[in-house]
């Protein structure tokens, strides 16, 4: 088939209607149905995770440990934090999105492995829950990186975060070898690798990443629960084990790992930046590439965790390839800023959290080019600075593309839209929060204040409480976020099939999508971002058309292809203010 | 997938030379043979005095062997490229990581 | 009709399918790939600082049984490339008697490995040997990747007895053999583990 600009035109269609909550709480192979499971599942974790944060933010008021009443509670606190974040809110997130939107957006109608896509999923939740029940145990202390001999001197609860984490890899690498063969093998005709949308490249190098360094994880922690259980002493210096090992086996999934937490983010606000500012994406093969090439390189670099504890010659080299690997992110930092360069920007909500990805990645970034290079290092390694490193990259990079993700995509996934005015202030406090906390931390760092200890030197209690107030405007910004989310649902401006008038597939339907996600074949608009040609707009009205926000009086009953669309949804709320939802350009 | 798509139907190898030999299996079988010939030298082998030679002659006809069923019996010869690479490129990255650990000063003594 | 264009193109075809299929077990494959490397790297780091307590230990034990026991695996490869060989041909029977051949030579691999793990436990390798003894190190570097690999024999012959039961269903045809197909893959990949683990081992 051609690749023709112009749906036939057909009946208009509100929305298939969401499906019933009990369809979200039972086993489902259609990925928009996992998708959400995935999302759900993540957030709840998330707000678990920050919970602990706050805690440990409210120990670290004062000098001492008083809060929590023993180093240990604070140290258990910030292994689950940690762990939680990664595994259970950021990574399960990849899954959200990559399910929900990326069938949709290559006009698939479900992934390669339907099974193995539920499957993948229902694995989570016991893992998830297998790791918080290490609290009955005695939990783990020994942080997300769990070096031995550390890991190996603890409670039961460490086993159990052991095997949770192991579960949840098998699950990961499960969800990715699906991403692979669906974005590979699955494409419509008229869309070829390089004209595919560039959250699916994202996606598309994470899984890849996934599926080759997730393993390396799998065989350290199979040897770590063997050293708990089975009485060997692979990482038991003292018996002829080797620590080192741990941690370079470690660094070789973590490291490429950190690269699978924020590809999706940089793959969401590829097309977030584009939509929201009117105007095709600068240097789409570069974005694409450099994706991949991230993937690449990030498997060069691990022993810069190391600095302190590697071999002293090899310090150089691994110093060299962590500075290589700021290239082909650079070249995505600066490609997205000539996207939005004079363009029509729109300053909605996903716009925003993109806008905010942009500012606080770099300096992400660039703070990772100061801990990478050695002698600077030396100097900050383990202390505060290097958390605020990356939680720069992973919640001012990662979390706030997944932020600009939920708010570019919660129209389609609900057929209502956010309120904008909640995500302004969600927006605001995040940004304003999250430097809050986090640059009064890298002052700490640089004086020296260790990480993951309950207690620090009364000299720096002014940079703690500053950090401290900024944590819980922040934990106050999730608030928000969650609160517009349930505001949405119930009283959200019915959305339409396209309220942000975006090229690529998974807005040519209705919001949320019928079961097999299409009413006809999908055909791919020729170029995905081919905003603000004459053609891009007649495109996008007659899908408008097509998919309206609301309709005048519901007509198509008895049509032919009906058996697939229910009812408008809430055709009461969006009739009035439907017309005019989220017209852009 | 057309009959022609398995050339392995027919039980006749062509060997170097234009020459052709009968086996019931046909390639399959003969590799098979072959493999079982290599596993004798290597046994055979491995009652020689030790030696960097011995090891790498060892190694060799160990990964010819695994090339061996790799490109016949899983069919990489006739199959797609990508597959080819999904299993290239997790071996390079696994014997670059093997041979790091294997070849990287230990900084500490036992 | 749209209706019915839209019901056609409602999934992959079963050729893209069966091409989706072998795709996703490659890149099971390729996971696979990682995480025996990890376990061979580690025994290889032990063999190349402690090559005595590796020699110590092949005095022990000899080479007889494990050379037998490769053959039986490199047979029941054959088996298998036969089976997937009869099916491509459309014999059902002959696909059921080759791959329950490949599941009976799998089974007596791993009742072999079982002896030979009750012979180095009599002679004192052991799991957690602890620095006094000789085989100090070696028994968790050994056992942790052929038991790795064992497990992934006991996995595959129950893979091949189902395979057995669907063709005994006649779920195979010449179209349709990709399930026969995805167990070959995976079956061979054990055996090449197998014959790199062998290698290491027993002879260098």
């Amino acid at each position: 088939m051609a690749t023709a600009s112009l749906p036939i035109r057909q009946e208009p269609r509100i929305s298939a209607g969401l499906p019933r909550v009990g369809e979200f709480m039972r086993w489902s192979v259609d990925h928009k149905i996992i998708g959400v499971q995935y999302m759900v599942v993540a957030l709840s974790f998330f707000f678990i995770g920050g919970i602990l944060a706050m805690l440990m933010r409210w120990e670290l008021l004062t000098p001492d440990v008083d809060f929590f009443g023993d180093g240990a509670v604070y140290n258990s606190a910030m292994t689950m934090h940690g762990t939680i974040m990664i595994f259970l809110w950021v990574i399960p997130m990849i899954g959200a999105m990559g399910n929900y939107v990326v069938p949709l957006q290559i006009g698939a109608r479900d992934m390669a492995f339907p099974w193995l896509n539920a499957f993948a999923f229902w694995i989570i939740p016991p893992a998830g829950i297998l790791m918080l029940l290490g609290w009955l145990v005695g939990p783990a202390e020994a942080g997300w990186t769990s070096y031995p001999p550390l890991s190996l001197l603890g409670h039961d609860g460490q086993l159990l975060w052991a095997v949770s984490l192991h579960l949840l890899g098998i699950s990961s690498i499960l969800g990715a070898i699906n991403f692979i063969v669906t974005i590979l093998n699955m494409r419509p005709e008229g869309m070829p690798l390089f004209r595919m949308p560039l959250l699916c490249w994202a996606v598309l190098a994470t899984a890849l990443i996934i599926v080759l360094a997730t393993p390396f994880l799998a065989g350290a922690l199979t040897l770590l629960i063997l050293d708990m259980v089975a009485g060997t002493s692979f990482f038991i210096a003292a018996q002829g084990g080797d620590v080192l090992l741990w941690q370079n086996v470690f660094w070789f999934y973590s490291h490429p790992a950190v690269y699978i937490m924020v590809l999706p983010s940089m793959g969401i606000i590829s097309e977030v930046l584009s939509v929201h500012s009117r105007k095709p994406v600068f240097g789409y093969r570069m974005i694409a590439l450099s994706s991949m090439s991230i993937a690449l390189v990030g498997f060069t670099v691990w022993a810069h965790h190391m600095f302190t504890s590697l071999t002293p010659e090899l310090r150089i080299p691994f110093m060299i390839t962590s500075m290589i690997i700021a290239v082909p992110t650079g070249i995505k930092i600066f490609s997205w800023l000539a996207t939005i360069w004079g363009g029509k920007i729109h300053f909605t909500s996903a716009m925003n959290f993109a806008l905010g990805f942009l500012s606080l990645f770099l300096i992400g970034g660039l703070t990772g080019v100061i801990v990478g290079s050695v002698p600077v290092d030396i100097h900050l390694h383990d202390t505060y600075f290097v958390v605020s490193h990356f939680h720069f990259t992973l919640y001012g990079g990662g979390v706030m593309g997944l932020f600009a993700g939920v708010y570019h995509w919660w129209p389609k996934i609900t057929g209502r839209m956010l309120n904008e005015g909640l995500g302004r202030w969600h927006f605001w406090l995040t940004f304003i929060g999250f430097l809050w906390t986090f640059l009064p931390q890298q002052i700490a760092g640089m004086m020296g204040m260790p990480r993951r200890v309950a207690t620090y030197d009364p000299s720096l209690l002014i940079y703690n409480q500053l950090s401290s107030l900024g944590a819980f405007v922040l934990g106050a910004s999730a608030l928000f976020f969650f609160y517009n989310l349930g505001w949405s649902l119930a009283r959200g401006r019915v959305a339409g099939g396209n309220p942000w008038r975006a090229l690529t597939l998974e807005w040519a339907t209705t919001s949320p999508p019928p079961p097999l996600n299409f009413y006809e074949d999908p055909v791919p608009y020729p170029n995905p971002y081919g905003y603000g040609s004459d053609a891009a707009r007649e495109y996008l009205d007659e899908q408008q058309r097509r998919f309206p926000a609301a309709l005048e009086a519901p007509t198509d009953e008895g049509s032919t292809s009906a058996s697939l669309a229910t009812q408008p949804a809430g055709t009461s709320a969006g009739s009035s203010a439907g017309t005019s939802a989220g017209q852009q350009q | 997938m057309t009959d022609e798509a398995h050339p392995h139907h027919h039980d006749a190898i062509i060997l170097p030379g234009d020459r052709r030999i009968r086996l019931p299996g046909g390639i399959y079988t003969f590799v098979f043979v072959v493999l079982a010939l290599l596993t004798l030298i290597e046994i055979f082998l491995a009652g020689m005095p030790e030696g960097p030679a011995r090891v790498l002659v060892l190694f060799g006809i160990a990964i010819g062997k695994a090339a061996l069923v790799v490109i016949y019996y899983m069919h990489l010869k006739d199959d797609r490229r990508i597959f080819a690479w999904t299993l290239l490129v997790p071996l390079i990255f696994a014997t670059l990581g093997g041979f790091f650990l294997l070849l990287s000063p230990v900084p500490y003594s036992t | 009709m749209a209706e019915a264009t839209a019901h056609a193109h409602h999934g992959p075809s079963p050729q893209e399918q069966a091409e989706n299929i072998k795709f996703g077990v490659w890149l099971y494959l390729a996971s696979e790939v990682i995480i025996f490397s990890v376990f061979i790297t580690i025994y290889a780091m032990f063999r190349a600082q402690n090559p005595d307590t590796v020699f110590h230990v092949r005095e022990e034990l000899g080479i007889a049984l494990v050379s037998f026991n490769t053959f039986l695996l490199l047979t029941s490869s054959w088996a298998m490339v036969m089976g997937l060989r009869a099916i491509q041909a459309g014999k059902q029977r002959a696909l059921m008697a080759w791959i329950g051949l490949t599941a009976l030579l799998g089974t007596a691999f791993v009742g072999l490995q079982y002896v030979e793990y009750t012979e180095l436990a009599h002679a004192g390798v052991a799991i957690n040997n602890t620095n006094a003894s000789v085989f100090a190190g070696f028994g968790m570097r050994f056992y942790t990747p052929t038991a790795f690999h064992g497990a992934h024999v006991i996995i595959g012959v129950i893979w091949a007895l189902w395979v057995v039961w669907r063709a005994w269903k006649g779920r195979y045809s010449t179209e349709n053999y990709v399930g026969v197909e995805t167990f070959g893959l995976y079956w061979h990949f054990v055996d090449v583990v197998w014959i790199l683990l062998f290698t290491l081992i027993y002879l260098v």
